[in-house]
């Protein structure tokens, strides 16, 4: 399985986030072990609505709404990489 | 929204529908084309984009009230659910992946009706499997040259602008406004088909049609994964109440006739066999209008599972509207074969459209399988560790 790197290290927000997006992940990965750095469109049982699920969960989450700019799926890739991508977007509400 | 709002968005549109004549709905289903002025009215009728904000032109509805408006658009008509449907992905592609700009130059006129949109994924070759769709977009100095054949796409012979998918000159996957005026596009409809008969299925021809890059809609790549598959949701959502609707005219007009018509000396209805029948139509119509409702629920607060619960009631609804039509056709014998003596001789036909669109039944099947079996592994874990007290 491929993993990615978290794509901003140097994170502007200080909440984590991974436990978070572990829980909603679990709903429909189950019990298959997979790490923060997994890519979760390549565990291959993650369907065809994972996408907008992923959104709409960031949105939910930090009640924002993900604009067109940033609906780069490789955002989304991993728990690291959603991680990144909430603390990006929540920072300016903790500024 | 309140209850009561729900009601009244749902007698509105009950109140545009009454003023089409069933027997004009039937004869447009016979003719395999809506008049112009159908589409007039509807376009003119402030009901084509209730779930947009009103900034945008639309009534800000929530999903429950949309969910009505469809389920009266199904009573009515599956073809005129449909045109209501694609119209609505359209619109929904452009409000959850367009830009502020696109959303404030689209919206609107798509909103009050003054254009139709249709939804342009499926090819000849490419239908559930659509990341293999092979219509290309290649970049020009006007900005895109979109070239390819698209087949099955409702109301493209009326549309105004068609929401094209395709793969740029890199494979990436992505979606495009394409005004139905374009040099280059040949839209021609489709005839004999089982169902949706006055939607004005189309096949699309598209040879070096120019689009500016602005166009673009959603990041390139995301055209399947995150354009289509919302709009799909929405659409979903659209044919699942519908298909609630259409299950209510069914098992209305079952009753109705097997109230009237009299066998063996007594009212059909009095038969008990008679009786199982509507028994099951009417259990079917429960459980779909639970699922139903329940994924609007979800999707009004933005639950992040609503779609899982809209595929549920996609599937759900559509597999049993068509076993009830089917008994709603055998409750009416020889005169549900008619469609110059019933409706549900329509309904049959239409409904079994409903399996096969937004995604056919074998791919909602691998979507809730693949989505909804991580929350029963999780439950049996919670259960595990409540039986073991840690
Ligand atoms: C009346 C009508 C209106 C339509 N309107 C539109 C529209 O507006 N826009 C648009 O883009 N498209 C539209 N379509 C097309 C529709 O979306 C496709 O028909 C649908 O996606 C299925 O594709 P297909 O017909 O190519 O079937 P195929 O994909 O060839 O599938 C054939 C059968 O095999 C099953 N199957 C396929 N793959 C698998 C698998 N992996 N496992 C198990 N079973 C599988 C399918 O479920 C189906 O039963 C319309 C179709 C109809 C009939």
């Amino acid at each position: 399985m491929n993993t990615v790197t978290n794509a901003n290290p140097i994170s502007n927000s200080s909440v984590d986030y991974r436990q978070d997006i572990r829980s909603f992940l679990e709903h429909f990965i189950g019990e298959e072990d997979f790490s923060d750095d997994d890519d979760i469109f390549e565990l291959g049982l993650v369907s065809s609505l994972m996408a907008m699920q992923l959104v709409l969960f960031v949105e939910k989450a930090l009640s924002i709404r993900v604009e067109s700019e940033d609906l780069n799926l490789d955002n989304f890739r991993s728990i690291a990489r959603i991680d990144a991508f909430m603390r990006d977007k929540a920072a300016p509400a903790h500024d | 929204m309140t209850e009561s709002e729900h009601i009244a968005h749902r007698l509105e549109a009950a109140q545009l529908l009454a003023s089409f004549a069933p027997a004009d709905i039937a004869a447009w289903d016979q003719a395999e084309s809506l008049p112009e002025e159908v589409s007039m009215t509807l376009a003119r009728s402030g009901l084509l984009g209730t779930f947009i904000d009103t900034g945008h032109g639309g009534r800000g509805w929530d999903a429950v009230s949309f969910g009505l408006l469809c389920a009266e658009f199904g009573q009515a008509s599956m073809s005129l659910l449909s045109i209501v449907t694609v119209h609505s992905m359209v619109m929904e592609a452009i409000r959850l992946s367009g830009t502020q700009q696109q959303r404030d130059e689209w919206l609107p006129a798509l909103a009050d009706g003054s254009k139709m949109g249709a939804f342009a994924l499926t090819e000849p070759d490419f239908g559930s499997d659509a990341t293999g769709i092979q219509t290309t977009l290649v970049a020009c100095s006007e900005g895109y040259r979109v070239s390819g054949r698209k087949k099955w796409i409702s109301h493209a012979a009326r549309a105004d602008v068609l929401l094209v998918f395709g793969k740029l000159e890199d494979g990436s996957a992505v979606a495009c406004l394409l005004p139905t005026d374009t040099k280059g596009l040949r839209v021609t409809p489709m005839r004999g088909l089982l169902g949706f008969r006055a939607a004005m299925v189309s096949e699309i021809e598209m040879q070096d049609c120019v689009i500016p890059a602005a166009n673009l809609i959603g990041r390139k790549g995301a055209g399947i994964s995150y354009v289509a598959a919302g709009a799909l949701d929405l659409g979903r959502l659209a044919i699942a109440f519908g298909c609630l609707g259409a299950m209510e005219a069914c098992v209305a007009d079952s009753v109705a006739y097997a109230t009237k018509r009299k066998q063996f000396g007594q009212a059909l209805v009095k038969h008990q066999l008679i009786q199982k029948m509507l028994a099951d139509m009417i259990t079917s119509y429960k459980a779909a209008e639970r699922l139903c409702l329940h994924a609007a629920e979800r999707r009004t607060v933005g639950d992040p599972l609503a779609a899982m619960a809209t595929a549920t009631a996609k599937y759900f609804a559509s597999t049993h509207a068509v076993t009830v039509a089917n008994l709603a056709v055998q409750v009416h014998g020889a005169v549900g074969c008619s469609a110059a003596e019933s409706r549900v001789e329509r309904f049959y036909r239409d409904l079994k459209i409903t399996e096969i669109i937004e995604g056919s039944n074998q791919m909602q099947q691998i979507m809730i399988a693949q989505n909804g079996m991580g929350e029963f592994v999780q439950s049996a874990l919670k259960r595990k560790r409540l039986q073991t007290g840690q």
